[in-house]
C-alpha cells in the first residue's frame, strides 16, 4: 500500500531514482512532521496554561491548578477533551471550506517554524530568504480565517473573518517595513545571518544599534500583536462583541486547531522579535565561531545554552504580550485602522528610510556609531527604570488600602484559595 | 445517559461480568479513567446568564471562588462549551432559544439547572410566562437549589459534575451516544 | 400646585375635560374624559411644562371599566400631574400620546400587550413582552393560563404530548434588502447583560438601526403581586432588579406605607439608607465593570467583583443574603444592624475609596477606553427627558435630577451629598463616557452618605408596629426611590382587601431601551455594545 503510494507519488512528481529511495524519504518526512508537531505542541500548549495563570495573578485569582502539579497539564486536558468532543459541521455551512480552514490556519503557523533559529544550529533550514518566506507564509493564516468566516455561514463569523482580513492585510505593511529596517541594518534575509550580525551583549543587539531601530522594535511588536489578533487588536474574535468571531461555529478538534495556532503564534511573534532585535540565541561573551568550531559534548552544550538564551528572551516577550492582553481594552475597528495607516505605516516607512541613511553614513565601530548605541541603550534603560518606578509606585499605593484593612481585621480576605 | 450495561465486552477479550478481575476488563477501565481525568479537568461552561443567578455565576468566576482552578473557563459560543449552566428563570419566549442553544452544543454535554427558577420555576411558578423547570425543555444533569445559589454552591456543583464524569464509561457509552 | 389648580387650568383651556379631581400630597390626580385625552396631554406637555412621562398604567376593573393612568412630571417645576381616564372594558380605546413623549411608545405597547388597551394612532402597536403568538392579555382579571405552550407544560404536574416539529423562533423577522444585513444580537450574547435581544440592521460595520426585542425575562411580577399579600410581595421586588434589590425593596415598602399611612422610625430610615447606599455601590461596581468587560478589558471587572464580594459579606451580616435581600419590611427593616457591622463598613470604606483611584488608573483614564466612549451615543438633555431616562443616564446628559434631592424621602434631606452630572468630561455632555463617570462619582457620593449615616444613626426602634394582616383602604399610592439605575417606583392601587388591585412597576431600564433604538443609527457594531453597557441596562428591569 505504502509502496503503491510512493510509486504514484514518484511518477506524479516526476522524481528520478528508484522507488525504494522515495519510501524512506517519505517515512522520514512523516516522522519529521510528527516530531515537529510534538515540538510545536510543547510550544503552544503550556503557554495557554501560563497565560491563564498570569491572567489569574493579574486578576487576583489563581488560575488552573488541578490537572497535574499546579495545573501544568491543563493544556493536555483541554486538548484531549477537545479531541474527544463531537465534531459539528453546521448543515448550512460551506462544507469543504469549513472543514479545510483550520488546517490552512494551522499550516500557516506551523510552516513558520521551518526558518526560526532556536539555537546556534537548531534550525530546520536556514533559507537565504528566510525572513521573506516567514512574512509570505504567515499570509496563509488570513486565507484560513477568511475561509472559516465565510464557510461557517454565520454572520458573526463573517464579521470576524472580514475584520481579520482587513486587519492582517493592513498590519502586514508596518510589520514588513519594520523588518525591512532589520534587513537594511544586517544586509541579509537569512534568519541565522540576522542573528550572527548581532552579538550577545545588549549593546550589540539591533534594538540598541541606534534610536531609530529602537523605535522600529515597538512598531514591529505592535504590528505582530495585531497580526496575531491579540488584545488590543483582538477584534476578529472579540468575545463581548462577536461572540467568538471567525471560529464561532467550530467545535471540538477543529476549534482546537485554531486555539493551538493562536497561542503558538505568540511564540512565533516573540521569536521573530528576538531574532530581529534582541540578538537571537547569541550568548553574551561567546563568539558564534567558538560554537561552530566546538565538537562533541561541548557542541551539544553550546546548543542547549544558546537555546536557553533564546527561550528566555522569547518568554519575556510572551509575558509582555500576555500582560498587555489582560490590561488593555479593545480598539474599535476604525480606530484599529487609524492606528495602522495613520501612525504605524508612516512611522515604519520613515524609520526604515532613516535606518538606511544611518547604515550608509555611519560605519560600524566609528565614534558616531558608539554614540548612537549609547543613546539608544540609555533610552532603553530610562524606559525600563521609568516603568519599574511607576509600577512600583502604583503597587505601593494600591497595597496600602489592603494593608490598612488586613492589619485591623483578620476576618478580611484576601485569603489564598487551595 | 443510558443505563450501565450489565455485561462488558472488551475487544479481543473474553466476555465477563463487571467487577471480575479478568484482564480484558481492566484495560478499558483504565483508559476511561485516564480520559475522564482529563475530561473532568476541562469543563468549559457557556456564559449564559438569564437572571439573578447570572450575577452569582459571574461571582463564581471571580477572585474568591475561582472556577478556573478546576479548569472551568467560560466560552461564549455554545459550540465550544461542555456545560450549560441555566442560571435563572426561563420564560416561554426564551424556552425555544434554550433548546436551540442546547442543540448547538457538541456531545458530550452537560446541563446544570442553577437556582430554583431553573429547577422548578421557583418563586415564579405562579407567573403566567415562566417555564416551571428547565427540565421540560432540556435534560438536566444536576439541580442546584438556592435563590440564588452561592458561588460556593456552584463550585460544589462543578465538583459533583466532575464526579459524574469520572464514573462515565466513556469509551463504551458516551462515544456511542455521540 | 394642587390638583384643583391643575384642573382649573386644564378646564380653562379645554372646557368639560375634567370629570373629577383627587387631591394627594405627592401625585394629584385629574380624571378626564377619554375623548379629550390627547388634547389634555398636549396641553400638559406644552403649557404645563410636563416634559417627562413617568408611567402609563392600565387597570382592569371588571366588570365594567378599564382605567388608564398617565403619570407626568415636570422636572424644573418639581410638579407632577396624574391624568386618569375610564374606558369601557368591552372596547378600551384611547388616543396615543406617543407623538408627545417618546417614552409613551413602549409604555403603550406594554399596556396593549398585557391589558389589551388599544391606543389609536400608535405607530407600531404590537406585543412587547409576550411572544407574538400568545393568546390573551395576562393582566386582565379573567385571564386563564394556557395548558401548554409550544409543547412545554405550564405546570410541573401536567404532561403534554411531545411535538415532532420544532416550533418557530420568536423575534421579528425581516428580509435582507439592498445591501444591508440583519444581525440578531441576543438574547444569548455576552454583551447584552442577560437576555436582551437587538436586531441590528447593519451596513458592514455601520449600524443603520438597532431594534430592541424584549420580554425574554418577563416573569409577570405585576400579576403575581396581585395574587400576593402586601408583605408577601417583598421577595419579588428583589428580583425586579437583582443588582439593586434594596432600592426596589424600599420603593415597595414606601408605596405600602403611603397606602397604610405608616410612619417609619428614624433608626429604621437610617438603616434603610445604609443598606441602599451599600447596594448602590455594589450595583455601580457591576455596571462600570461590565462596561469595561464589554470593551474587552476583563481585568477591571474581576477586580470589581472582588470589591463586590466585600459588600456581599457586609450584606450577609446585615440581612443574611448576598443578592436577593428582602431586608425592608413595611414600616421599617427586618432586623437591626449591630455595631460591629457598622465598624466593618467604615473599615471597608477606608479601603474602598482609594480603590476608586486604582480603578481610574486601571481603566477609567485609559486612552483606548476613553476613545471608545467619548463622543459616542450622545444623548441631549431634552431627548433624555422625553425618553424619560432616569438616574445616572439622565444625569449623564447634564440634568441634575435625583429623587433623593428633588423629591426628598427618608432621611436624605438631613444628609449632605452632591448630585454629580455629566459635564463633558472627555467629550460632549451626554456621551457614553459621561454616563460612566457619573456612576464612578456616585460611588464616591454614596461612600460619603454612608459615613454620615453611620455617624448619625440614632438609637430606638427599627420597625414600626404594623398589624399582622394589612388591609389598606381603597386608594392608590406611588412609592418611588432613586435606585442605582434610576427611579424605581411601585404604583399600587388597593381595593380594601388583603391583596392589591393592581401593581405597576416603574424601572429605569425600561425607558432606556427605546433610547437605544433612537441613538443607534450611524454607530458601529462595537459602539452599540458600548452604548448598552454605558446605559447599564439589565434584563429583569426591562421585562420585570
Amino acid at each position: 500500500m505504502l509502496r503503491l503510494i510512493a510509486q504514484r507519488l514518484q511518477s506524479w512528481l516526476n522524481l528520478p531514482g528508484e522507488t525504494g529511495a522515495v519510501l524512506p524519504a517519505l517515512a522520514v518526512m512523516l516522522g519529521a512532521a510528527l516530531l515537529a508537531f510534538v515540538f510545536i505542541a510543547f510550544f503552544a500548549g503550556p503557554v495557554t496554561w501560563w497565560e491563564r495563570r498570569v491572567a489569574g495573578r493579574v486578576m487576583s485569582r489563581i488560575g488552573p491548578n488541578r490537572v497535574g502539579p499546579q495545573g501544568v497539564l491543563q493544556w493536555l486536558a483541554d486538548g484531549l477533551k477537545s479531541f474527544l468532543k463531537e465534531d459539528i459541521v453546521p448543515a448550512a455551512a460551506d462544507r469543504p471550506l469549513f472543514l479545510f480552514a483550520p488546517y490552512l490556519f494551522f499550516g500557516g503557523y506551523m510552516a513558520t517554524f521551518v526558518v526560526l533559529p532556536f539555537g546556534a544550529h537548531l534550525v530546520a533550514t536556514d533559507l537565504s530568504v528566510g525572513l521573506l518566506y516567514l512574512i509570505a507564509i504567515s499570509g496563509l493564516v488570513v486565507v484560513g480565517i477568511l475561509m472559516a468566516g465565510w464557510g461557517s455561514n454565520n454572520k458573526w463569523a463573517l464579521f470576524g473573518g472580514i475584520r481579520s482580513a482587513a486587519q492582517l492585510v493592513s498590519y502586514e505593511i508596518p510589520s514588513a517595513f519594520s523588518l525591512l529596517a532589520v534587513v537594511l541594518a544586517t544586509g541579509t534575509l537569512s534568519m541565522q545571518g540576522i542573528v550572527r550580525a548581532q552579538g550577545g551583549w545588549p549593546w550589540e543587539w539591533l534594538l540598541f544599534r541606534n534610536p531609530l531601530l529602537f523605535g522600529m522594535f515597538f512598531v514591529s511588536f505592535a504590528a505582530s500583536l495585531a497580526e496575531n489578533n491579540r488584545t488590543p487588536f483582538d477584534l476578529p474574535e472579540g468575545e463581548s462583541e462577536l461572540v467568538a468571531g471567525y471560529h464561532v461555529e467550530y467545535s471540538g478538534m477543529r476549534f482546537l486547531w485554531f486555539m493551538f495556532a493562536e497561542w503558538g503564534n505568540l511564540w512565533v511573534i516573540a521569536s521573530l522579535a528576538t531574532v530581529g532585535f534582541l540578538g537571537g540565541w547569541q550568548i553574551p561573551g561567546v563568539r558564534p565561531e567558538v560554537i561552530d568550531q566546538s565538537t562533541g559534548w561541548a557542541f551539544a552544550g553550546w546548543q542547549a545554552l544558546s537555546f536557553l538564551v533564546f527561550a528566555g528572551k522569547a518568554s519575556m516577550l510572551v509575558l509582555f504580550a500576555i500582560q498587555i492582553r489582560w490590561t488593555l481594552p479593545r480598539l474599535r475597528v476604525d480606530q484599529m485602522m487609524i492606528v495602522c495607516w495613520k501612525y504605524l505605516v508612516p512611522l515604519a516607512l520613515l524609520g526604515s528610510a532613516g535606518v538606511l541613511v544611518l547604515v550608509a553614513l555611519v560605519p560600524e565601530g566609528s565614534p558616531v556609531d558608539w554614540f548612537l548605541r549609547a543613546v539608544s541603550l540609555g533610552l532603553g534603560l530610562w524606559l525600563i527604570i521609568a516603568y519599574v518606578r511607576k509600577a512600583r509606585a502604583a503597587y505601593l499605593a494600591d497595597r496600602e488600602p489592603y494593608r490598612r484593612l488586613e492589619g485591623k481585621d483578620p476576618w478580611y480576605p484576601p485569603y489564598r484559595l487551595p | 445517559m443510558p443505563d450501565a450495561p450489565d455485561r462488558i465486552e472488551a475487544p479481543g477479550a473474553p466476555v465477563c461480568a463487571p467487577g471480575s478481575a479478568m484482564p480484558g476488563t481492566v484495560i478499558p477501565t483504565t483508559v476511561d479513567q485516564f480520559l475522564n481525568w482529563f475530561r473532568e479537568g476541562s469543563i468549559w461552561y457557556l456564559l449564559f446568564a438569564t437572571a439573578c443567578c447570572g450575577i452569582e455565576l459571574m461571582q463564581a468566576g471571580g477572585p474568591r471562588t475561582d472556577m478556573d482552578r478546576f479548569g472551568a473557563v467560560f466560552r461564549t459560543s455554545p459550540r465550544q462549551s461542555d456545560l450549560l449552566i441555566v442560571a435563572g428563570t426561563i420564560t416561554y419566549k426564551m424556552a425555544d432559544r434554550v433548546r436551540l442553544i442546547y442543540a448547538q452544543m457538541a456531545e458530550p454535554r452537560y446541563v446544570i439547572a442553577m437556582g430554583s427558577c431553573a429547577s422548578c420555576g421557583g418563586l415564579f411558578q405562579r407567573g403566567y410566562s415562566v417555564v416551571p423547570g428547565v427540565d421540560s425543555i432540556v435534560p438536566v444533569d444536576l439541580y442546584l437549589p438556592g435563590c440564588p445559589p452561592r458561588p460556593e454552591a456552584l463550585n460544589d456543583a462543578i465538583l459533583k459534575l466532575q464526579q459524574l464524569i469520572r464514573k462515565e464509561p466513556w469509551l463504551r457509552q458516551v462515544r456511542g451516544k455521540a | 400646585m394642587t390638583g384643583a389648580d391643575l384642573a382649573a387650568r386644564i378646564t380653562a383651556a379645554i372646557p368639560d375635560a375634567v370629570v373629577a379631581v383627587e387631591e394627594s400630597p405627592t401625585d394629584p390626580v385629574v380624571q378626564v374624559r377619554p375623548e379629550v385625552l390627547h388634547a389634555v396631554a398636549a396641553f400638559a406637555r406644552q403649557d404645563l411644562g410636563m416634559e417627562t412621562l413617568r408611567l402609563i398604567t392600565a387597570i382592569d376593573r371588571p366588570p365594567e371599566t378599564i382605567d388608564v393612568v398617565w403619570h407626568c412630571l415636570s422636572m424644573p417645576q418639581h410638579r407632577t400631574l396624574t391624568l386618569k381616564t375610564r374606558l369601557p372594558r368591552e372596547n378600551p380605546v384611547v388616543a396615543t400620546v406617543s407623538d408627545l413623549w417618546d417614552a409613551a411608545n413602549w409604555f403603550e405597547r406594554e399596556q396593549f400587550d398585557l391589558v389589551g388597551v388599544h391606543f389609536v394612532g400608535h405607530p407600531n402597536l404590537k406585543r412587547l413582552l409576550m411572544p407574538e403568538d400568545w393568546v390573551g392579555h395576562p393582566l386582565r382579571k379573567d385571564y386563564q393560563r394556557p395548558e401548554e405552550y409550544h409543547g412545554i407544560p405550564t405546570a410541573r404536574d401536567r404532561v403534554v404530548p411531545v411535538r415532532e416539529v420544532a416550533p418557530p423562533m420568536h423575534g421579528p423577522k425581516a428580509a435582507e434588502q439592498d445591501g444591508w444585513m440583519l444581525l440578531n444580537m441576543g438574547p444569548h450574547h455576552p454583551a447584552t447583560h442577560g437576555v436582551l435581544n437587538f436586531l441590528l440592521q447593519t451596513d458592514g460595520e455601520i449600524v443603520r438601526k438597532a431594534t430592541p426585542d424584549v420580554g425574554y425575562l418577563h416573569r409577570g411580577i405585576e400579576k403575581i403581586a396581585e395574587m400576593n399579600t402586601y408583605a408577601g410581595t417583598m421577595p419579588y421586588t428583589d428580583r425586579v432588579d437583582y443588582l439593586g434589590g434594596m432600592a426596589t425593596n424600599q420603593a415597595w415598602a414606601m408605596a405600602c406605607e403611603r397606602l397604610l399611612g405608616v410612619e417609619v422610625p428614624r433608626r429604621g430610615e437610617f438603616l434603610r439608607v445604609i443598606a441602599v447606599e451599600l447596594n448602590r455601590i455594589a450595583s455601580h461596581l457591576i455596571g462600570t465593570g461590565s462596561l469595561a468587560m464589554d470593551l474587552g478589558a476583563f481585568t477591571p471587572f474581576v477586580h470589581w467583583l472582588r470589591e463586590r464580594e466585600y459588600i456581599n459579606d457586609l450584606m450577609e451580616r446585615i440581612c443574611g443574603a448576598r443578592l436577593t435581600y428582602t431586608y425592608m419590611r413595611i414600616g421599617g427593616v427586618a432586623r437591626d444592624i449591630d455595631r460591629e457591622t457598622l465598624d466593618r463598613t467604615l473599615q471597608w470604606l477606608d479601603h474602598f475609596e482609594p480603590m476608586l483611584g486604582e480603578f481610574d488608573r486601571l481603566i477609567g483614564s485609559n486612552e483606548i477606553f476613553v476613545n471608545r466612549l467619548a463622543n459616542i451615543a450622545v444623548m441631549p438633555a431634552e431627548a433624555a427627558m422625553s425618553f424619560s431616562l432616569v438616574g445616572p443616564n439622565l444625569r449623564g446628559s447634564g440634568v441634575r435630577w435625583d429623587l433623593r434631592r428633588d423629591e426628598p424621602y427618608s432621611v436624605y434631606p438631613e444628609l449632605e451629598f452632591d448630585v454629580p452630572v455629566g459635564r463633558g468630561f472627555r467629550g460632549t455632555v451626554g456621551d457614553a463616557y459621561d454616563r460612566f463617570m457619573v456612576r464612578m462619582l456616585e460611588m464616591q457620593e454614596s461612600a460619603r452618605i454612608l459615613r454620615q449615616a453611620i455617624a448619625r444613626i440614632p438609637d430606638g426602634e427599627f420597625r414600626a408596629k404594623v398589624p399582622r394582616v394589612l388591609k389598606p383602604p381603597a386608594r392608590e399610592a406611588y412609592g418611588r426611590v432613586e435606585a442605582p439605575r434610576g427611579e424605581a417606583g411601585f404604583y399600587v392601587v388597593s381595593n380594601g382587601t388583603e391583596r392589591p388591585e393592581r401593581v405597576r412597576i416603574r424601572t429605569g431600564c425600561f425607558t432606556a431601551m427605546p433610547a437605544i433604538e433612537s441613538l443607534s443609527p450611524g454607530l458601529m457594531v462595537a459602539d452599540i455594545i458600548a452604548l448598552i453597557g454605558s446605559l447599564d441596562v439589565i434584563a429583569p428591569e426591562v421585562d420585570r
